[in-house]
């Protein structure tokens, strides 16, 4: 088996469906996961923020529910998804063991083409994150902020959620009391005793609205399972394609945001 | 090694259109070996990856720590520390990869805060934080983080240690 869970569990499982799936909508990312999600790779699960890959024991770290909060360069700060974490790993599991720290100038340039196909915002580089709370915890692998506000995508379905606040990344409520009430918010609440100010359950706009009915929500083995199937037709007819993406995010230099594809406006967008 | 000053002269003019800009010496001054309570040095494996940035605050939970309160060790480290930094143009945009913590017996902490140096044989970049004046911009000789590996093969007191951070 090409891939190993070390510490699988059930919400585990269906959270790396759920991403790989989510994933699928860039057609980069889509055509890339075809091929490293064939490499022998040692996926370990966390709740920790732990998003890293180490070569040499061929391990790759994933924290479903760790968002990204990004500034752009526009200096706005914003979330990218967890699921997008995931790829930004992939890729690295890719590059293998390769010489300087500053792989991540690739990696953080073909996280950018995928971000920009998903809708994620962009970060100019990768050291442009929104500190201190660079890393936040979302209720979704999908979730992350479209024009300042929260959104995901869960079973095929598009959710519109609260407007981020940077200010307050914490005090978004999952709690029963207040709010849009039930598990229904982007953030969890690191302050559930509502000890800070906002806190604890009546935040502002924690809720999240379907905004595209209609669509039945299907298993998550059998959408990941028959999508691999095509995927694998569609790779097989053009092999080189995830090879040139990756020469072409290897290639780059510099900030993300110049790559040739990405248009300025995708930059300010977000 | 009782003192280890490093004297920093380069670029004294920087020439820069019609304009001449007159720049500073500046001194980077290390601590006295008998001002020195604790080291601590961190180590992140070269070929580890990370989705964000690593921070002061994570750096051990990614990265292997070196601690001693030896003064031979001291000696030995100010010894590599002092023959491979310089000052360097003010920057921001390194990646933290490594760190030295220089405990002093007034409480106060020096920082050396530095990355790998991207590219192969290159100068790496960092800063140096001392809690009374401040901080500052360094460059580095590359083969400083190779003898600082050597230096911590032989300190015994370690946590989260994994072999990848020595090599």
């Amino acid at each position: 088996m090409p891939i190993t869970f070390v510490n699988a569990k059930p919400e585990y499982t269906i959270a790396w469906v759920e991403a790989v799936n989510y994933l699928q909508g860039s057609t980069t990312a889509m055509l890339f996961l075809a091929d490293v999600l064939q490499k022998d790779i040692n996926v370990v699960f966390n709740d920790n923020h732990d998003n890293s890959y180490h070569p040499g024991s061929n391990t790759l770290n994933w924290d479903p529910k760790s968002g990204l909060n990004i500034l752009q360069a526009n200096g706005m700060p914003r979330v990218q998804s967890p699921a997008l974490g995931l790829f930004h790993e992939l890729f690295h599991v890719k590059q293998g063991p390769l010489i300087t720290v500053f792989d991540e100038t690739s990696a953080t340039a073909m996280e950018t083409i995928v971000a920009t196909d998903l809708k994620e915002p962009i970060r100019p580089n990768y050291l442009s994150t929104y500190k201190p709370n660079e890393l936040i915890k979302v209720d979704h692998v999908s979730a992350h902020t479209e024009n300042g506000v929260w959104v995901k995508i869960q079973y095929g379905i598009h959710y519109r959620g609260a407007p981020y606040d940077p200010n307050a990344p914490f005090i978004y409520s999952t709690g029963s009391s207040g709010g849009g009430g039930g598990n229904d918010s982007p953030v969890y609440d690191n302050d559930p005793m509502g000890d800070h100010e906002g806190g604890g359950g009546g935040t502002p706009g924690g809720y999240w609205v379907p905004i595209k009915n209609g669509l039945l929500a299907p298993q998550p083995d059998s959408e990941f399972y028959s999508a691999a199937i095509d995927i694998q037709q569609i790779y097989s007819k053009i092999p080189d394609s995830t090879t040139e993406s990756y020469k072409t995010a290897i290639e780059l230099v510099g900030d993300a945001a110049q790559i040739v594809g990405v248009p300025e406006a995708a930059t300010s967008a977000y | 090694m009782k003192h280890a000053f490093l004297y920093l002269f380069s670029l004294p003019f920087i020439f820069s259109s019609n304009n001449l800009y007159a720049k500073e010496v500046v001194e980077i001054e290390l601590p006295n070996l008998d001002q020195i309570s604790k080291v601590e040095l961190i180590i992140v494996p070269t070929d580890l990856r990370t989705r964000a940035p690593l921070s002061e605050k994570n750096l051990p939970i990614y990265g292997c720590t070196f601690s001693t309160t030896s003064e031979k060790q001291y000696s030995a480290l100010l010894s590599i520390l002092s023959k491979k930094i310089k000052t360097a143009e003010k920057s921001d945009s390194f990646a933290l990869r490594n760190a030295v913590y220089l405990h002093l017996k007034n409480s106060e902490v020096v920082k050396l805060l530095l990355n790998d140096p991207v590219v192969k044989n290159g100068d790496g970049e960092g800063k140096l934080e001392k809690s009374s004046s401040g901080s500052e911009s360094i460059k580095f000789n590359q083969g400083m983080l190779k003898k600082l590996r050597i230096w911590a093969k032989d300190i015994p007191a370690r946590k989260n240690f994994s072999e990848p951070c020595l090599q």
